[in-house]
């Protein structure tokens, strides 16, 4: 039974997790964003599962008539007992998770994309809680000796996560993940915190073995003492970080560049994708040398995925591996770096002409960067506008009003 | 010196059903046949004296100390072995497998670089069919296998709950000579309902009827018990059984 439930766990793992190798979002995660995104599925899935698998196998124990075997043996024997087959159930999931996210990192890396080891550092947290919960789940299921429980508890994790981790820290730590692109980085505070929370639930889980096996007061203390440590670790990871993102900058302005020979802008990318950074150069010089025809002279720009601290940035959202949608690219250039500013203002303020004349230029330039981008059929009547490169005074116009107001 | 075991007054009560009613007794060695009707309350017994239940009154010793004393209660289960009437799942273990696993569970990885799993199953005459799967023994084998795991940390007390149920003539001996060999040198508790195992395999016998225990005496006064009778249709242990079960009358 044991092993039955620890393959089940197993494959739940990896299936979840195969899900997401073909996320189309994960194709801009980068191979850690992938694996971020596997310890999200164990946080998500496989936690409410091993709960219920570990309480599957609690109803089994309890109900079986070999726990009259069981019953008689001294304390120890009975915590090998219980542990033996929660060791086995969880690790079943643990190893699921393993393969899924080394599946995930190969299947980047074949792709030319970069592993970024400090995102893993979720995955073993995630990894461990697998153990407490099916630990957690057996001792209900032992206790309560119905085959409601199993379905019950499977349920009541999944609202756990929903409604409890997903309003706090810990679920905003391995969530939002699809969003998270390599270069931010875990805050070390934050992976002691979390790693606070999945040892006083490893400890909890041990304690409520221990009460299993022998109801003695040295277990309930450390029951207490891990609820106390868990507790701690939570009302920390909440006060310390509340509502702010997770994930940090590193440094920036010290990133890797290269010229794009011709234009004279630089690429910029984190210090452990610096592998990939000429074949980003030769994916971004159609796009800048196009821009560069209409950029305003004497301007140092810069292409990075984030904003640079004082250079005019060219924010580029580049999935590298995957094949390049250029008109999508153009676009997001536009909206998402150089007519930020402009759509913000345009969205503070009433005037519904105002955003238009916005949204009519944000096409324009991007139309210009890429000829073959099609905007939406419906704004281009709304608008007024001609599918096709536009002329190069316009498209230059354009451009000038949408970053004159950050200026 | 303090005997092994002693129990003194011993209740138990399942909500409205007084399962043993004032039990005593006293035990140090030998094989101990304990016997009665279905629902006389044997099994119960074997959980008071296995430390997995506690009387709702008395009490029971081990070697002079109260067995409600969670140390003592810990060190006394780690001595003893205990085979129960039904032990549940197992079937797709090997015979080994089962034993090194109860040698794991009682003394960790260091159990199982000792001997206890060998000497267990040549006690109990199963080493030739160490490799077997418990689902494709005879019902005779499987539950020598059973003893094997319960003995295989060479416990001081041996509890059987029924050991010979259900087995055919030829099994239930080879189980009592299995039992007889095996309880050279510790205390045997052995319960059941046939009355020729306990004739051919305990050294005293301890009657239960109702919760109660009606009778405690030899094997041999046990015989003495049935008296002259007709031998085709009850052996003299069974007509002193139920000499004692009917008060006296009954088989007289």
């Amino acid at each position: 039974m044991t092993r039955l439930l620890a393959s089940f766990l197993g494959l739940a793992a990896i299936a979840a997790g195969a899900v997401l190798v073909f996320d189309p979002l994960m194709r801009i995660s980068y191979s850690a964003g992938w694996s971020v995104a596997a310890a999200l599925t164990a946080v998500v899935i496989v936690w409410p599962v091993a709960l219920g698998a570990g309480a599957v196998d609690g109803t089994v124990v309890a109900r079986n008539r070999a726990t009259n075997l069981v019953r008689p043996l001294p304390p120890s024997a009975r915590r090998r007992f219980a542990a033996t087959r929660i060791v086995t159930i969880a690790s079943g999931g643990a190893l699921g998770l393993l393969l899924a996210v080394g599946t995930g990192v190969i299947a980047a890396a074949v792709r030319e994309s970069t592993p970024q080891l400090i995102s893993l550092a979720t995955v073993p947290a995630a990894l461990l809680g697998v153990y407490p919960l099916v630990a957690v789940g057996w001792f209900i299921g032992v206790s309560v000796r119905s085959w409601l429980l199993p379905p019950v508890a499977v349920i009541v994790g999944y609202l756990l996560v929903v409604f409890i981790l997903g309003q706090g820290p810990l679920m905003q730590y391995f969530g939002a993940t699809a969003s998270v692109p390599a270069f931010l980085l875990p805050d070390a505070s934050q992976i002691l915190a979390i790693l606070g929370v999945v040892v006083g639930a490893a400890l909890a889980g041990a304690a409520l073995v221990a009460l299993w096996a022998a109801r003695t007061r040295i277990a309930l203390a450390v029951l207490v003492a891990a609820v106390v440590v868990a507790s701690g670790a939570w009302i920390g990871l909440d006060a310390v970080h509340g509502e702010r993102d997770p994930y940090r900058l590193g440094d920036v302005a010290g990133w890797p560049c290269a010229e794009i020979a011709g234009t004279g802008s630089d690429v910029c990318i984190a210090p452990d994708q610096q592998r990939d950074l000429n074949l980003l150069v030769n994916e971004l010089r159609p796009l800048d040398e196009r821009f560069e025809e209409i950029a305003p002279d004497g301007e140092d720009w810069v292409w990075m995925p984030v904003e640079h601290p004082t250079r005019p940035t060219l924010v580029y959202d580049l999935p590298l591996g995957a094949p390049i949608d250029r008109a999508r690219q153009a676009e997001e250039v536009v909206w998402g770096g150089l007519g930020g500013c402009a759509i913000d203002a345009a969205l503070e303020g009433p005037d519904e002409a105002a955003f238009e004349a916005v949204d009519r230029d944000v096409i324009l330039v991007a139309q210009w960067l890429e000829p073959t981008f099609v905007p939406d059929p419906i704004i281009v009547g709304r608008l007024g506008v001609t599918p096709g490169a536009p002329d190069r005074e316009d498209a230059a116009a354009a451009l000038d009003r949408l970053i004159s107001c950050s200026a | 010196m303090d005997p092994l075991i002693r129990i003194a007054g011993v209740h138990v009560r399942y909500g409205d059903v007084h399962a043993l009613r004032g039990i005593d007794a006293t035990w140090n060695s030998g094989i101990i046949g304990i016997v009665g009707p279905n629902g006389a309350g044997k099994s119960t017994l074997f959980k008071i004296v296995t430390g997995s239940l506690a009387p709702d009154e008395g009490e029971v010793w081990v070697s002079g100390a109260s067995l409600r004393d969670p140390r003592t209660r810990r060190r006394y289960q780690a001595d003893i072995g205990y085979l129960p009437q039904d032990p549940g799942w197992f079937e797709g273990f090997t015979v080994l497998e089962l034993v090194r696993y109860f040698a794991y569970l009682r003394g960790g990885r260091t159990a199982l670089r000792g001997d206890g799993p060998d000497r267990a199953l040549h006690a109990v005459d199963l080493e030739d069919r160490a490799g077997v799967r418990l689902r494709d023994l005879s019902g005779g084998q499987r539950r020598r296998a059973f003893i094997a795991q319960a003995m295989v940390h060479d416990p001081r007390v041996l509890v059987l709950d029924e050991p010979t149920a259900g087995l055919d003539p030829l099994q239930r001996m080879r189980l009592r000579d299995v039992v007889q060999k095996v309880a050279s040198d510790r205390l045997v508790l052995l319960s059941t309902h046939l009355v020729e195992d306990i004739a051919r395999t305990a050294d005293d016998v301890m009657v239960m009827d109702a919760g109660q225990c009606v009778w405690t005496g030899s094997t041999d006064e046990l015989k003495a018990m049935g008296g002259e009778g007709d031998g085709a249709a009850a052996s003299a242990h069974e007509r002193g059984l139920l000499t004692i079960l009917a008060g006296g009358e009954l088989a007289r």
